[in-house]
Protein backbone atom coordinates (compact mmCIF):
# COMPACT_ATOMS: atom_id res chain seq x y z
CA UNK A 1 0.00 0.00 0.00
CA UNK A 2 2.75 2.43 1.04
CA UNK A 3 4.86 1.44 -1.99
CA UNK A 4 1.86 2.09 -4.23
CA UNK A 5 1.38 5.50 -2.63
CA UNK A 6 5.07 6.33 -3.14
CA UNK A 7 4.80 5.33 -6.80
CA UNK A 8 1.68 7.44 -7.14
CA UNK A 9 3.54 10.42 -5.62
CA UNK A 10 6.37 9.92 -8.13
CA UNK A 11 3.97 9.74 -11.08
CA UNK A 12 1.92 12.75 -9.94
CA UNK A 13 5.04 14.83 -9.26
CA UNK A 14 6.49 13.98 -12.68
CA UNK A 15 3.24 14.87 -14.45
CA UNK A 16 2.90 18.17 -12.56
CA UNK A 17 6.55 19.09 -13.22
CA UNK A 18 6.18 18.39 -16.96
CA UNK A 19 2.98 20.47 -17.13
CA UNK A 20 4.58 23.29 -15.17
CA UNK A 21 7.69 23.35 -17.37
CA UNK A 22 5.39 23.60 -20.40
CA UNK A 23 3.62 26.55 -18.73
CA UNK A 24 6.96 28.21 -17.89
CA UNK A 25 8.12 27.90 -21.51
CA UNK A 26 4.78 29.39 -22.61
CA UNK A 27 5.24 32.31 -20.18
CA UNK A 28 8.80 32.94 -21.39
CA UNK A 29 7.57 33.08 -24.98
CA UNK A 30 4.75 35.43 -24.02
CA UNK A 31 6.92 37.80 -21.98
CA UNK A 32 5.75 41.36 -22.17
CA UNK A 33 2.14 40.29 -22.83
CA UNK A 34 -0.37 40.22 -20.01
CA UNK A 35 -3.76 39.12 -21.27
CA UNK A 36 -6.27 37.05 -19.32
CA UNK A 37 -4.83 33.77 -20.69
CA UNK A 38 -1.32 34.66 -19.50
CA UNK A 39 -2.74 35.58 -16.07
CA UNK A 40 -4.39 32.16 -15.79
CA UNK A 41 -1.13 30.48 -16.80
CA UNK A 42 0.72 32.50 -14.13
CA UNK A 43 -1.86 31.41 -11.55
CA UNK A 44 -1.32 27.73 -12.37
CA UNK A 45 2.37 27.81 -13.33
CA UNK A 46 3.72 29.95 -10.50
CA UNK A 47 1.23 29.38 -7.68
CA UNK A 48 -1.03 26.33 -7.86
CA UNK A 49 1.24 23.67 -9.42
CA UNK A 50 4.39 24.58 -7.39
CA UNK A 51 2.22 24.44 -4.25
CA UNK A 52 1.00 20.98 -5.30
CA UNK A 53 4.54 19.75 -6.03
CA UNK A 54 5.77 21.09 -2.66
CA UNK A 55 2.91 19.28 -0.91
CA UNK A 56 3.67 15.98 -2.68
CA UNK A 57 7.41 16.24 -2.01
CA UNK A 58 6.73 17.03 1.66
CA UNK A 59 4.52 13.97 1.86
CA UNK A 60 7.40 12.04 0.29
CA UNK A 61 9.82 13.43 2.94
CA UNK A 62 7.68 12.13 5.77
CA UNK A 63 6.75 8.82 4.18
CA UNK A 64 10.20 7.82 2.93
CA UNK A 65 11.77 8.75 6.25
CA UNK A 66 9.81 5.90 7.88
CA UNK A 67 11.88 3.10 6.36
CA UNK A 68 15.04 1.55 7.82
CA UNK A 69 16.75 2.16 4.47
CA UNK A 70 16.08 5.86 4.80
CA UNK A 71 17.68 5.94 8.27
CA UNK A 72 20.68 4.02 6.92
CA UNK A 73 21.23 6.61 4.21
CA UNK A 74 22.90 8.78 6.85
CA UNK A 75 26.04 6.81 7.72
CA UNK A 76 25.97 8.19 11.25
CA UNK A 77 22.91 6.01 11.84
CA UNK A 78 24.66 2.79 10.77
CA UNK A 79 25.68 1.74 14.29
CA UNK A 80 22.02 1.89 15.27
CA UNK A 81 20.50 0.13 12.25
CA UNK A 82 23.26 -2.48 12.00
CA UNK A 83 22.94 -3.29 15.67
CA UNK A 84 19.19 -3.61 15.28
CA UNK A 85 19.64 -6.09 12.43
CA UNK A 86 22.37 -8.04 14.20
CA UNK A 87 20.88 -11.37 15.33
CA UNK A 88 23.46 -11.62 18.12
CA UNK A 89 22.63 -8.23 19.65
CA UNK A 90 20.48 -8.07 22.76
CA UNK A 91 19.58 -4.39 22.68
CA UNK A 92 15.90 -3.60 22.91
CA UNK A 93 15.75 -2.55 19.26
CA UNK A 94 17.49 -5.76 18.11
CA UNK A 95 15.19 -7.97 20.18
CA UNK A 96 12.14 -6.26 18.70
CA UNK A 97 13.55 -6.68 15.19
CA UNK A 98 14.71 -10.29 15.26
CA UNK A 99 11.54 -11.46 16.98
CA UNK A 100 9.37 -9.61 14.50
CA UNK A 101 7.55 -7.76 17.27
CA UNK A 102 7.27 -4.84 14.87
CA UNK A 103 6.28 -5.95 11.41
CA UNK A 104 7.79 -3.11 9.37
CA UNK A 105 9.33 0.38 9.53
CA UNK A 106 10.95 -0.65 12.80
CA UNK A 107 12.82 2.63 13.40
CA UNK A 108 9.71 4.69 12.83
CA UNK A 109 7.55 2.52 15.11
CA UNK A 110 9.49 3.80 18.14
CA UNK A 111 10.32 7.24 16.77
CA UNK A 112 6.81 7.90 15.52
CA UNK A 113 7.00 11.61 16.17
CA UNK A 114 8.89 12.01 12.90
CA UNK A 115 5.92 11.02 10.73
CA UNK A 116 3.32 13.10 8.96
CA UNK A 117 1.23 13.18 12.15
CA UNK A 118 4.18 13.87 14.43
CA UNK A 119 4.58 16.91 16.60
CA UNK A 120 6.02 20.15 15.29
CA UNK A 121 8.96 19.79 17.70
CA UNK A 122 9.83 16.38 16.24
CA UNK A 123 9.69 17.80 12.73
CA UNK A 124 11.94 20.74 13.56
CA UNK A 125 14.30 18.27 15.27
CA UNK A 126 14.32 16.20 12.10
CA UNK A 127 15.22 19.24 10.00
CA UNK A 128 17.95 20.14 12.50
CA UNK A 129 19.40 16.62 12.27
CA UNK A 130 19.31 16.80 8.47
CA UNK A 131 21.06 20.18 8.42
CA UNK A 132 23.75 19.03 10.86
CA UNK A 133 24.34 15.86 8.87
CA UNK A 134 24.64 17.68 5.54
CA UNK A 135 26.95 20.36 6.96
CA UNK A 136 28.93 17.74 8.92
CA UNK A 137 28.46 19.77 12.10
CA UNK A 138 27.92 16.78 14.38
CA UNK A 139 30.16 14.71 16.60
CA UNK A 140 30.10 10.98 17.05
CA UNK A 141 28.75 9.41 19.13
CA UNK A 142 25.54 11.26 18.44
CA UNK A 143 23.33 11.61 21.49
CA UNK A 144 19.61 11.94 21.91
CA UNK A 145 18.58 15.31 23.31
CA UNK A 146 16.34 14.89 26.32
CA UNK A 147 15.23 11.67 27.95
CA UNK A 148 13.71 8.47 26.67
CA UNK A 149 9.98 8.80 26.19
CA UNK A 150 8.13 5.80 27.62
CA UNK A 151 5.21 6.58 25.34
CA UNK A 152 7.28 4.96 22.57
CA UNK A 153 6.79 1.67 24.41
CA UNK A 154 3.31 2.34 25.76
CA UNK A 155 1.91 2.99 22.27
CA UNK A 156 2.02 -0.77 21.71
CA UNK A 157 2.37 -2.28 25.18
CA UNK A 158 0.00 -0.26 27.35
CA UNK A 159 -2.99 -2.50 26.82
CA UNK A 160 -1.14 -5.70 25.88
CA UNK A 161 -1.93 -8.73 28.04
CA UNK A 162 1.79 -9.43 28.51
CA UNK A 163 2.31 -5.95 29.95
CA UNK A 164 -0.79 -6.05 32.15
CA UNK A 165 0.15 -9.49 33.49
CA UNK A 166 3.40 -8.20 35.04
CA UNK A 167 2.56 -7.27 38.63
CA UNK A 168 5.60 -5.02 38.94
CA UNK A 169 4.13 -2.70 36.29
CA UNK A 170 0.96 -2.04 38.28
CA UNK A 171 2.22 0.48 40.91
CA UNK A 172 4.42 2.21 38.35
CA UNK A 173 1.89 2.85 35.61
CA UNK A 174 1.52 6.55 36.31
CA UNK A 175 5.30 6.87 36.65
CA UNK A 176 5.71 5.27 33.25
CA UNK A 177 3.24 7.71 31.71
CA UNK A 178 4.94 10.72 33.28
CA UNK A 179 8.43 9.33 32.47
CA UNK A 180 9.30 9.35 36.17
CA UNK A 181 10.49 5.77 35.75
CA UNK A 182 12.02 4.67 32.47
CA UNK A 183 11.10 1.36 30.84
CA UNK A 184 14.80 1.03 30.01
CA UNK A 185 15.67 0.68 33.71
CA UNK A 186 14.52 -2.94 33.61
CA UNK A 187 14.41 -3.76 29.90
CA UNK A 188 17.90 -2.65 28.91
CA UNK A 189 19.31 -0.20 26.41
CA UNK A 190 17.39 0.56 23.22
CA UNK A 191 20.61 0.99 21.21
CA UNK A 192 24.37 0.39 21.69
CA UNK A 193 25.96 2.54 24.38
CA UNK A 194 27.66 5.79 23.27
CA UNK A 195 31.19 4.49 23.94
CA UNK A 196 30.62 1.61 21.46
CA UNK A 197 29.46 4.15 18.89
CA UNK A 198 32.58 6.28 19.23
CA UNK A 199 35.02 6.08 16.29
CA UNK A 200 38.17 4.35 17.46
CA UNK A 201 36.38 2.08 19.94
CA UNK A 202 36.84 -1.64 19.25
CA UNK A 203 33.05 -2.11 18.87
CA UNK A 204 32.65 0.79 16.44
CA UNK A 205 34.16 -1.00 13.44
CA UNK A 206 31.90 -3.98 14.07
CA UNK A 207 28.87 -1.73 14.32
CA UNK A 208 29.47 0.03 11.02
CA UNK A 209 30.63 -3.00 9.02
CA UNK A 210 28.31 -5.06 6.87
CA UNK A 211 28.37 -8.25 8.90
CA UNK A 212 25.70 -10.92 8.72
CA UNK A 213 22.57 -8.86 9.18
CA UNK A 214 19.00 -9.96 9.29
CA UNK A 215 17.59 -8.27 6.22
CA UNK A 216 14.14 -9.55 7.15
CA UNK A 217 13.05 -10.23 10.72
CA UNK A 218 12.66 -13.85 11.75
CA UNK A 219 9.15 -14.74 12.73
CA UNK A 220 9.70 -16.15 16.15
CA UNK A 221 6.39 -15.17 17.72
CA UNK A 222 5.60 -18.80 18.59
CA UNK A 223 9.00 -19.25 20.22
CA UNK A 224 8.44 -16.12 22.28
CA UNK A 225 4.99 -17.30 23.29
CA UNK A 226 6.51 -20.59 24.48
CA UNK A 227 9.19 -18.64 26.35
CA UNK A 228 6.56 -16.48 28.08
CA UNK A 229 4.56 -19.56 29.04
CA UNK A 230 7.70 -20.98 30.62
CA UNK A 231 8.06 -17.79 32.65
CA UNK A 232 4.46 -18.12 33.73
CA UNK A 233 5.09 -21.67 34.86
CA UNK A 234 8.08 -20.49 36.87
CA UNK A 235 5.93 -17.87 38.60
CA UNK A 236 3.38 -20.50 39.61
CA UNK A 237 5.99 -22.76 41.11
CA UNK A 238 6.03 -22.84 44.88
CA UNK A 239 9.41 -22.37 46.45
CA UNK B 1 3.19 42.88 -13.31
CA UNK B 2 4.63 41.81 -16.64
CA UNK B 3 8.07 40.66 -15.53
CA UNK B 4 7.95 37.33 -13.65
CA UNK B 5 11.52 36.36 -14.54
CA UNK B 6 12.77 35.70 -10.99
CA UNK B 7 9.61 33.85 -9.95
CA UNK B 8 9.77 31.62 -13.03
CA UNK B 9 13.45 30.90 -12.43
CA UNK B 10 12.82 29.99 -8.78
CA UNK B 11 9.85 27.81 -9.67
CA UNK B 12 11.85 26.00 -12.38
CA UNK B 13 14.78 25.31 -10.00
CA UNK B 14 12.40 24.27 -7.22
CA UNK B 15 10.59 21.87 -9.52
CA UNK B 16 13.86 20.33 -10.69
CA UNK B 17 15.13 19.79 -7.14
CA UNK B 18 11.75 18.37 -6.04
CA UNK B 19 11.68 15.92 -8.94
CA UNK B 20 15.23 14.70 -8.25
CA UNK B 21 14.42 14.31 -4.55
CA UNK B 22 11.24 12.33 -5.17
CA UNK B 23 13.17 9.81 -7.29
CA UNK B 24 16.36 9.89 -5.20
CA UNK B 25 15.47 10.52 -1.54
CA UNK B 26 19.04 10.71 -0.22
CA UNK B 27 20.02 13.13 2.58
CA UNK B 28 21.61 15.69 0.21
CA UNK B 29 18.55 15.96 -2.02
CA UNK B 30 16.22 15.94 0.96
CA UNK B 31 18.14 18.90 2.39
CA UNK B 32 18.14 20.60 -1.02
CA UNK B 33 14.36 20.24 -1.20
CA UNK B 34 13.72 21.32 2.39
CA UNK B 35 16.19 24.21 2.60
CA UNK B 36 16.46 25.40 -1.02
CA UNK B 37 13.47 24.34 -3.14
CA UNK B 38 10.79 25.07 -0.55
CA UNK B 39 11.98 28.63 0.18
CA UNK B 40 12.18 29.20 -3.59
CA UNK B 41 8.57 28.07 -4.02
CA UNK B 42 7.55 30.20 -1.06
CA UNK B 43 9.26 33.27 -2.49
CA UNK B 44 7.73 32.72 -5.95
CA UNK B 45 4.22 32.13 -4.61
CA UNK B 46 4.24 35.03 -2.12
CA UNK B 47 5.86 37.43 -4.59
CA UNK B 48 3.31 36.53 -7.28
CA UNK B 49 0.40 36.91 -4.88
CA UNK B 50 1.66 40.34 -3.80
CA UNK B 51 2.01 41.44 -7.42
CA UNK B 52 -1.44 40.14 -8.31
CA UNK B 53 -2.90 41.93 -5.28
CA UNK B 54 -1.18 45.21 -6.22
CA UNK B 55 -2.35 44.87 -9.83
CA UNK B 56 -5.95 44.23 -8.81
CA UNK B 57 -5.87 47.13 -6.38
CA UNK B 58 -4.38 49.45 -9.02
CA UNK B 59 -7.20 48.52 -11.39
CA UNK B 60 -9.77 49.11 -8.67
CA UNK B 61 -11.02 45.51 -8.65
CA UNK B 62 -10.49 45.23 -4.90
Amino acid sequence: MIEETKDLVKILTTVLVIIDFALIIYLIRKRGILDSKVKKVILFGVIIIPFGVAFLANYHVFETSKTIGSCQNCHVMKPFTNDMQNPASMTLAARHYKNNWIAKDQCYACHADYGFNGTLKAKTDGYRHLMRYITRTYHEPIRYRGGFNNQNCLNCHENASGYLAVEMHEPLREDFKSNETSCLNCHGRAHPKPSSRTPGHEDYQKLISEFELLKEPKNRVEEVADFLLTLNDDENEEF
Amino acid sequence: MKNFKVELLFVALGLLISLIFVFNPMPFWMAAFVFVAQPMFLFAIVSSLIRIYKDLKQKGVI
